[in-house]
């Protein structure tokens, strides 16, 4: 194999590259100078250079994609300007080669008309590089939106004191990055550099002894199968409560409260929660119905109307079906709350707490919520419970196993059964008072963990003052400087998209007999302000509304359990996309003529180029 | 020297012979066609205890038990089947975690979901796994044995499959045996059915189970077989459902067929003979056949015979799957091997009937034939059976037009790689190489030629395709872009021939260098960089395997440039 060695240097054309026809035709135009370089630009060697470098750059831009992300490979390859420059000389080189043909032959017109179609793809390709839209919108259910959100990450912020905003692009990167960068100078209410961005950032946080604040500890968790030290600070909304596996981990004030199997509560206790206060009402096993309590302090009175031991709906109605099902397999209460100016019937569900309210019910207007607890039975594991008390000085354990309550006081590092499995546990670390402070650590870009979001770091600067912001992607932050409050979200930028759109429906469609979706759809309305449209459609996978433009289709959606359904969008626009297919068309003609026309040589050896 | 045609033949009739079937019905054959459902498909028992034999044991046949008698084995007899080692575990560390419970290299499904140790590392694994963190390759492998043992004992204790259909929610999961296994079970199937049809099959069940427990005799277990059939259809029939049993059947007569395997026998069987009738001839072309007589003609007849017939079974197999799965099948990697193998063999058939050389079904029956037993081989790597499709690929006009045009260039490139191999051998080995070799090459560049013209249009059909449900015509897809690698790869080969760089040696190596882009479109793209939209093709395993054949493949064909080289001397240029 002595294939030659490519090399763009090499602008000494071959007398194989050069037809002597060929250049008879452009002689008369061109100097000799220009010739030459005019003979670089349409060499069959330059053309294997090009060939054979964007084979290895785009091999390399895959691996790149599937080692550090699809982002990465768009910014270093992709999207670069070098790239744009690879193709732009792709592009006169594949126009060079037609015209150096010149005067075409009828020979010719497979090549040339081939050669014209990539050309046309690759002016379509500029046009996309110009003008494309490649954003997204996300919509709840019945919310409108107008704006599409696009991949370009901005900062924002806003003062309600000075009652105006500012907004400044920031610049994505590739991989995670650490240095300073002039984001504003004078525009801003102070000086704003970027001094970190990650892609992907974990956020862990530390607890740190600190002047005020709520007290913390560290607890450690040790058996055969568990080693695991948890933070726990007191009263936190987070880290108040830490649920590990079956038991619950709680740093509070209050005392665990002792459930004794009470004869007056047989048949459980409901459970009025006020905003300040709690009120327990125990249901005996004797109960005749209907029967009235009235609630202590309170000037509500309460009728407890039916006790179903299984309910179920029968033809629009609740009924009780324990004679069917044989069990107490959804035990609820039926009950009317009076108080002043006040009637309200409720039915309070044992095992679905959330059900009046899940299903539209309105809560009740005496600002309660009613819970039917049932009797507490040998409801051994689910109740394992360790809670840390403190209490003026003393600062208790208790340990609750079923209905068992051990405690003992707090001494550090001192290895204490817990009796569940087979764990010890110890307190290691104990702050009186702490905070907490975030640490943002750099991920693998191709990390899918939810938890991973994209971060960057500002540096505030104004008058000798500095202040240093981590800002989490989409996670609004108060600074306050110099008397004033700010708010900064690092964001994406979002465009008017020139429409409406609104969510009427979002609908998953599961394969028989299994939780796989068949498909997605979105029942979704339009409306153009200014053209006067509007238009109700249903979006589905591969099934895209097309607007002036524009390609709406489903990517994705986002159910959680309590919060609308929401759908997401991809809103495309590509107006290089005609001038691609004519290329794509002219192309693929120009190949087929090509193939057809040429013959293939019939001499033994094929010496000389195949297109004379 | 003149006895090898008939030693062909032995060898033909040794690689065609099936095992002798049992020529009376057993219960087990009834009980194969009963439909249930799992994974969101209706299908006969069969094609679902394949699945899960396959799933569980990593084999077909394991111990050489049919997987129907397998399934039903584990339904009947879990006590016997929990203990038995029949997960494979091929991982150095996993095989250590489990020491003495191993055995043959398999652990029971008993044991690794009562191992603790190996329980709680799963259970991490899975958490991991839930938050979307990346896997050690060890916690992919123990999530794999985790799930088979849990698939087992979902069989075992009667959750799987699906046997009892919704009477008015067709979009409903079926009832499992559990539900009406037990003794109350007739009576949850009366709040659907009919209560004595209900009793019915519950009785009929309860009979089969015992009888299957203590090992009846046969004709008694075909009978409760029997029975416990009818009666669930009885029971379907009671309240109007119906299924489609055109299509059930269908299903069966593809499983008991086993069309690709027949395929790829013909296949080679074709390419023996035409093999053997190269050895003699070095000129046949299609009216060899009808010119000369005796053995050759009879060779070059059978050759072209067989292929032809494995061409047929492989397309009625192909035609059956499409049937069965209500879509043509290519959405996977096994269902594109098929349809790419049998690309090549109808690309090989058109450029025979311009042709006329028996080279070119030789070629086609050995690529062919080659990737069909690839395809047949490895079952775990290379899923067969039929699954739904994920959103993005159902019905489509546009995308089966792309992903068919796209494979089909596959298929032409995969039929120019064979014929490249022709070339490099016939350059090599044969005794007037320059008449050989101008001929292959001529077959070899047309083959390139249409590879060419397909995968560039089904590159931009998949353009349009983006553009019309992406709202983009091109987004640098690792798929696109592969795609327009492997394009270029062949341009590369093309334009270098324009150039009088490569001759007809120089294309041949050319095009088996190309065809090393193909396979990272198709394979390498799915199963090593996993990246990108088309995330619904992504698999995993065999890429060392498919890089080592791939790279002594490049060995193979640099030895023959190196020892061709060494005799051509003289020549400067190829």
């Amino acid at each position: 194999m002595n294939l030659k060695t490519l090399d763009a240097r090499n602008t000494v054309i071959s007398t194989l590259e050069a037809p002597a026809k060929t250049e008879q035709g452009l002689k008369e135009y061109l100097p000799a100078f220009f010739l030459g370089i005019f003979k670089f630009f349409a060499s069959l060697q330059l053309a294997i250079f090009v060939l054979s470098a964007l084979i290895l750059i785009l091999a390399a831009g895959t691996f790149i994609e599937s080692l550090h992300g699809t982002e990465a490979s768009r910014i270093l390859i992709y999207d670069s300007s070098w790239f744009t420059f690879v193709l732009l000389l792709l592009g006169v080189n594949v126009a060079a080669a037609a015209l150096d043909r010149l005067p075409w032959k009828r020979k010719h017109s497979g090549f040339v008309i081939t050669h014209l179609g990539i050309l046309v793809i690759l002016a379509g390709s500029l046009v996309t590089k110009a003008k494309m839209i490649d954003g997204q919108m996300a919509i709840g259910e019945n919310e409108t939106e107008f704006r599409i959100t696009l991949p370009q990450p901005i900062l924002y912020i806003y003062s309600e004191a000075a009652g105006r905003d500012w907004i400044f692009s920031l610049q994505k990167k590739a991989f995670p990055w650490q240095g300073e960068a002039v984001i504003a100078g004078g525009q801003a209410p102070f000086s704003l550099k970027q001094t970190a961005y990650f892609p992907k950032a974990g956020v862990t946080e530390k607890i740190e002894r600190a002047e005020a604040g709520p007290a913390a500890l560290k607890v450690a968790l040790r058996g055969s199968f568990v080693n695991h030290d948890q933070w726990l600070v007191e009263k936190d909304p987070r880290l108040g409560e830490v649920r590990l596996g079956p038991a619950i981990l709680r740093f509070t004030d209050q005392e665990i409260e002792e459930i004794k199997s009470d004869p007056a509560a047989a048949q459980g206790h409901l459970e009025f929660k006020f905003e300040k206060k709690t009120l327990r009402l125990n249901i005996p096993s004797d109960l005749k119905l209907p029967r009235d309590f009235s609630l202590e302090d309170t000037p509500y009175k309460i009728k407890i109307l039916r006790l179903l031991k299984s309910a179920a709906v029968a033809e629009g109605k609740l009924v009780d079906q324990s004679a069917a099902s044989g069990g107490e397999s959804n035990p609820a209460i039926e009950l009317e709350l009076e108080g002043p100016d006040l009637l309200e019937k409720h039915t309070v569900f044992a095992k679905f707490p959330d059900f009046p309210t899940l299903h539209g019910m309105k809560p009740s207007a005496a600002g309660a919520r009613i819970f039917y607890r049932l009797p507490e039975h040998g409801a051994g594991e689910k109740n394992n419970e360790l809670r840390f008390v403190k209490k003026g000085n003393e600062f208790l354990y208790q340990i609750q196993k079923g209905p068992r309550i051990q405690s003992g006081k707090v001494e550090l590092s001192k290895e204490i059964d817990l009796g569940w499995m087979d764990l010890k546990f110890s307190v290691d670390t104990f702050y009186p008072s702490s905070r907490a402070r975030k640490i943002f650590e750099p991920q693998a870009n191709t990390s899918e963990n939810p938890k991973h979001i994209s971060a960057v770091q500002m540096l505030l600067e104004k008058d000798g003052q500095k202040k240093s912001v981590w800002l989490e992607e989409g996670v609004r932050q108060s600074v306050d400087w110099s008397g004033a409050s700010y708010q900064l979200i690092y964001g994406q930028k979002k465009a008017p998209a020139g429409f409406k759109l609104k969510l009427r429906d979002f609908r998953v469609d599961y394969y028989p007999g299994t939780s796989r979706p068949a498909s997605f759809e979105s029942d979704v309305t339009l409306k153009d302000d200014s053209r006067g449209v509007i238009r109700d459609a249903t979006i589905s996978m591969n099934k895209p509304l097309v607007y002036r433009g524009f390609h709406i289709y489903q990517s994705g959606y986002s159910l959680e359990e309590g919060r609308p359904e929401v759908s997401i969008f991809a809103v495309g626009k590509d107006p290089g996309v005609p001038l691609k297919y004519l290329g794509a068309l002219i192309m693929v003609l120009g190949i087929l003529l090509m193939f057809y026309t040429k013959r293939f040589s019939s001499s033994p050896e094929i010496g000389g180029r195949s297109i004379p | 020297m003149k006895i090898l045609p008939r030693k062909i033949f032995l060898i033909a009739a040794l690689i065609l012979s099936v095992p002798p079937s049992a020529s009376a019905q057993s219960a087990y054959d009834i009980l194969a066609e009963m439909p249930v459902q799992h994974n969101g498909r209706i299908k006969p028992f069969e094609s679902f205890s394949r699945e899960a034999a396959l799933t569980v044991t990593g084999k077909n046949n394991f111990q050489g038990i049919p997987p129907t008698r397998l399934v039903w084995n584990w339904i009947a007899k879990p006590e016997k089947w929990a203990p038995e080692p029949m997960i494979p575990v091929a991982l150095k560390t996993l095989q250590e975690e489990f020491s003495l419970m191993l055995i043959r290299g398999r652990v029971s499904p008993e044991t690794v979901l009562h191992h603790r140790a190996f329980i709680e590392k799963t259970q991490h694994a899975i958490m991991r796994k839930d938050r979307k963190e990346k896997l050690s390759f060890e916690d992919q492998k123990r999530i794999e044995i985790y799930d088979r043992a849990l698939f087992f004992q979902e069989i075992a204790n009667g959750s799987l499959p699906g046997w009892i259909a919704h009477p008015d929610d067709p979009k409903a999961g079926w009832l499992p045996l559990k539900a009406f296994a037990g003794a109350e079970g007739g009576e949850l199937l009366a709040q659907f059915f009919p209560p004595e049809k209900a009793a019915q099959v519950s009785g009929n069940f309860q009979k089969l189970l015992f009888l299957l427990r203590k090992e009846g005799a046969s004709e008694e277990l075909f009978e409760a077989a029997s029975d416990y059939a009818l009666s669930l259809e009885n029971l379907f029939e009671s309240r109007g459902i119906i299924l489609d049993h055109e299509t059930l059947k269908r299903e069966l007569a593809y499983n008991r067929l086993r069309p690709f395997k027949w395929a790829w026998k013909l296949y080679l069987l074709s390419a023996l003979f035409l093999t053997g009738l190269l050895l003699f001839e070095k000129k046949v072309t299609a009216s060899f056949i009808f010119q000369s007589s005796g053995l050759k003609q009879g060779a070059a007849a059978a050759g072209l015979v067989s292929f032809l017939a494995g061409f047929a079974v492989h397309f009625y197999g192909f035609f059956l799957r499409c049937l069965i799965a209500g879509r043509p099948p290519v959405t996977n990697m096994y269902e594109s091997v098929i349809w790419v193998s049998w690309g090549v063999a109808l690309f090989s058939l058109i450029l025979f009937g311009v042709y006329r050389t028996l080279f070119i079904p030789l070629t086609a029956g050995c690529v062919a034939g080659f990737a069909l037993i690839i395809a047949e081989s490895f079952p775990v790597v290379l899923d067969a059976s039929l699954s739904p499709l994920v959103p993005v690929l159902r019905s489509n006009f546009w995308l089966t037009i792309h992903v068919l045009t796209i494979t089909l260039s596959y298929a032409a490139f995969a039929l120019a790689w064979g014929l490249g191999h022709g070339v490099i051998f016939s350059f090599v080995f044969s005794r007037d190489p320059i008449q050989a070799h101008q001929k292959l090459s001529r077959f070899l560049y047309r083959a390139m030629q249409i590879g060419v013209i397909l995968l560039a249009s089904g590159t931009v059909l998949g353009g349009v395709w983006a553009n019309y449900s992406w709202g983009r015509f091109w987004g640098w897809d690792p798929k696109e872009t592969w795609a327009v690698i492997a394009l270029l790869g062949y341009l590369l080969v093309l334009h270098g021939r324009f150039a009088g760089w490569l001759g007809n040696f120089g294309i041949a190596v050319g095009s088996v260098a190309a065809f090393l882009g193909v396979i990272m479109a198709w394979y390498g793209v799915n199963f090593v960089l996993a990246a990108g939209l088309h995330s619904y093709g992504f698999g995993g395993g065999g890429a060392p395997y498919v890089f080592a054949v791939a790279g002594a493949d490049l060995l193979l064909i640099a030895l023959a440039a190196f020892s061709y080289k060494r005799n051509q001397k003289a020549v400067p240029s190829f």
